[in-house]
């Protein structure tokens, strides 16, 4: 097992807990989505497995495990170890996570010589090759280019490339196509599926959106004021709904079928 | 057959970009919304959607083109006679938590535009923001909260009742329910709906939910680039490839893991 999440809460300074008895499992290759409203707690759990819930936030009860080992016993270095070859993530707006004043390529070279691609033509030939596979179109100019100079769909992809580039065992995303047209949204979905099949990267989704859920997961956690509310294979989720929240979330998704 | 109450005629807008290169964000778009009528305008971005809602409340003047307003040429008004034209079309914007002020509460964000307009005087303030909340289904205590007290579909609610008080024909919805959940989503369409039967207001629905837009208008202008791709009554009707694609690349519930997407995205 990839990643085992089991009763885990999840609290900021003493307060009591935002988010509660969250518990899921993750093999390599698969897909889970977690869906729900704002404020349901889905960012806080891919936050808190990512060790960057913001101010005073921290796990407050049950455990996460990735790859057998406890992943608030880590140090800080172990987990920086870690972020990189084994988890990446992949932001709503991964434009804003990049460095305004730096072009794409001396970013992206930082990014691989930290976790030891330090010869510089095999670091190019990583770069170009991980542009091309997000179908971005001539990525020497992407990296001579400064996040700035890109559309909102292109920092995306290459919000991907770096995440992939040492080929994750997890990819946590938050949100990924949210901010995005729909026509980039099916190109960037089909992107991320392509690129982590390829390497049998497990995927972490948070999403709002329930049609992208339905596409891209295998199973689905729908998550409700910091409770799950149900958690199940994707076909049960979405076409035999256990609970009436369920049932409501789906019925309000504007659909083919003409839903309201 | 309703009124036409809006129409805009070849309107062009061109940005200047520098080097003397300019951007046509409209391109010659022609179209007319009639009273009681709902009108959906989609499109991805840079397609010329906002340019669009911004030329009709006159935030931006277009380069060519009329802008018929109830038959009257509001193209080149300006001063007081703008200043009236724009009691008639309100606007409600994408995100509710930056439209309003923060530093005002609810009651005085409802009645600024009839104080400004001498329609109600300050005592007269308490009685109409509690009419205003009613309208749109919010508890009447709300008028002295502030916006930072409320949730996203509270907060877009008091966007529709400020948007009302002026008793405005044509509303401007620009991407007004894109920032809130589906299930907020589904409350605030039904609220327009019974507004509009009430009011027989126009609305200008502007959207990149394709399925949405097709619930809820009556006519939909598919943009591309500033230019129009074509108008449909709704997206079974499409006949453009373009917009054949664009409804092709929304993931559907329905549809799960059975989604083909188009090739062309591809290529």
């Amino acid at each position: 097992m990839l990643l085992e999440v089991k009763q885990l809460g999840i609290a900021y300074g003493r307060r009591p807990p935002v988010v509660r008895d969250v518990s899921f499992t993750l093999d390599a290759g698969e897909v889970l989505a977690i869906v729900g409203e704002s404020g349901s707690g889905k960012t806080t759990i891919i936050r808190s497995i990512m060790h960057i819930l913001p101010g005073g936030g921290h796990i407050a009860e049950g455990t996460v495990f990735f790859q057998g080992e406890d992943t608030r016993a880590q140090s800080p270095a172990r987990h920086r170890e870690l972020c990189g070859p084994d988890v990446a993530m992949i932001f709503q707006d991964c434009g804003a996570m990049m460095n305004p004043i730096r072009s794409i390529g001396r970013q992206f070279r930082d990014y691989l010589s930290i976790h030891g691609v330090k010869n510089p033509a095999e670091a190019h030939a990583l770069m170009t090759s991980m542009l091309a596979m997000v179908r971005l179109p001539d990525p020497e100019r992407i990296l001579k280019s400064y996040p700035f100079e890109l559309s909102g769909g292109m920092r995306q992809r290459v919000g991907i490339a770096f995440a992939m580039a040492l080929r994750p065992k997890l990819l946590l995303a938050d949100e990924p196509t949210s901010a995005l047209d729909v026509t980039t949204q099916a190109q960037i979905v089909k992107e991320m599926m392509d690129a982590a099949r390829s390497v049998n990267t497990a995927i972490l989704i948070v999403t709002h959106n329930l049609g992208v859920a339905a596409y891209m997961a295998d199973r689905i956690l729908v998550m409700k004021d910091g409770r799950p509310v149900e958690y199940g294979p994707a076909e049960d989720v979405i076409y035999r709904p256990q609970t009436d929240y369920t049932r409501r979330l789906l019925a309000a998704v504007p659909g083919p079928g003409g839903l309201s | 057959m309703n009124e036409e109450i809006l129409r805009m005629e070849h309107i062009t807008k061109r940005f200047p970009l520098g080097g003397g290169r300019t951007l046509t964000a409209v391109d010659d778009i022609t179209f007319s919304v009639r009273r009681g009528e709902t009108l959906g305008i989609v499109g991805e971005s840079g397609s010329g959607k906002s340019t669009l809602a911004r030329i009709l409340t006159r935030l931006e003047v277009p380069t060519a083109g009329r802008i018929l307003f109830r038959g009257e040429d509001v193209t080149a008004l300006s001063g007081e006679a703008l200043r009236q034209h724009r009691r008639s079309v309100q606007m409600v914007f994408q995100d509710p938590s930056t439209a309003l002020d923060p530093k005002l509460r609810v009651r005085d964000i409802l009645c600024e535009p009839l104080l400004n307009f001498g329609l109600i005087r300050s005592r007269d303030v308490p009685d109409k923001a509690r009419e205003l909340l009613r309208l749109v289904d919010l508890p009447e205590d709300f008028a002295g909260r502030y916006p930072h007290h409320m949730s996203g579909g509270q907060r877009q609610r008091v966007a529709i009742a400020r948007a009302l008080a002026l008793e405005p024909e044509l509303i401007i919805l620009d991407e007004a329910t894109s920032a809130l959940d589906v299930s907020v989503q589904a409350h605030i369409i039904a609220l327009l709906r019974t507004l509009q039967q009430e009011k027989h207001l126009a609305y200008l629905f502007i959207c990149h939910d394709l399925y949405l837009a097709d619930q809820f208008c009556d006519r939909i202008l598919v943009m591309k680039q500033g230019r129009e791709v074509e108008t449909i009554r709704g997206l079974r009707e499409a006949k453009s490839p373009y917009a054949q694609k664009l409804i092709a690349s929304v993931f559907s519930v329905e549809e799960g893991k059975n989604k083909i997407l188009p090739p062309e995205l591809f290529q």
